[in-house]
């Protein structure tokens, strides 16, 4: 299958959520991402962008741009946005094994996108912002399975 | 999001439905700080129409569930779980910590 890209450029806030979901998804069903594998994509995205939202932002209106595209059989999604320079490494990751008592509240959304995909970057540069970029390995048909039968 | 809450005998009883991200997730944790400030600490969560749980809703269930359980004084059920919502649970860890129950009768009759 040829490279597939789209594009979503929006001023947004948390409520925006839905909207990018639905981009997403659409961009799933259009690029034949496997399935079983478009939750997972739609789900990271939205922690990906609560956080932009809520953190970067802190909560007023902000500039993120999402970019969905195909290599190989490769899904890789890149969201930017220049609110304030976020240090992964600062936040601290829960402890899935203790029991919910002693656990902090926090840190799942990055948890999860770390589940969901498989692979997970930040950078940050004065000039560019945040750019995060996370891929999901072989949900794409490849060049091969354009092939008919026979 | 919707939420409806019914107060029961045993327990309070809040049916979510739809989409609880971190735009909305908050109101669930008003309205769930609003049952545990009156002092109603048995809650059941229904989430059979819950289409999409973000980890701003899970953060929302285990500030209620730390309350709810304080002191031994209730606890905060969730039921009819969906499979991609359990998976969540899973992912994180809470799939084990929270009682789930398959139907939402069993969940308020173990109260």
């Amino acid at each position: 299958m040829s490279a597939f890209r789209r594009e979503l450029h929006l001023v947004g806030t948390l409520a925006d959520l839905a909207r990018i979901g639905a981009f997403i998804e659409e961009a799933c069903g259009q690029a034949h991402v496997d399935p079983a594998a478009q939750f997972d994509v739609v789900m990271a995205v939205d922690e990906a962008c609560s956080n932009v939202f809520e953190h970067a932002y802190g909560g007023t209106a902000g500039q993120v741009d999402l970019y969905f595209e195909t290599r190989d059989r490769d899904l890789i999604i890149t969201v930017h946005d220049r609110g304030r320079p976020f240090d992964p490494a600062a936040v601290p990751m829960p402890d899935v094994n203790l029991p919910l008592e002693e656990r902090p509240i926090g840190g799942l959304g990055l948890h999860l996108m770390r589940q969901l995909m498989d692979d997970v970057s930040f950078a940050f540069s004065p000039e560019q912002g945040n750019t995060l970029v996370m891929a999901k390995r072989g949900v794409v048909p490849g060049v091969a399975d354009d092939h008919g039968p026979g | 999001m919707q939420i409806s809450v019914v107060d029961l005998k045993r327990c309070t009883l809040f049916r979510v439905s739809g989409r609880i991200d971190g735009s909305v997730a908050p109101e669930l944790g008003t309205q769930l700080r609003a049952a545990t400030d009156a002092g109603k600490y048995k809650i059941v969560v229904n989430m059979k129409d819950v289409t999409y749980a973000s980890s701003a809703c899970l953060r929302e269930l285990i500030g209620a569930w730390k309350t709810c359980r304080r002191w031994n004084r209730g606890d905060l059920y969730l039921a009819e779980v969906n499979p991609n919502v359990e998976k969540v649970l899973e992912l994180t860890g809470l799939k084990d910590q929270f009682k789930i129950f398959p139907t939402e009768a069993e969940a308020v009759g173990n109260f």
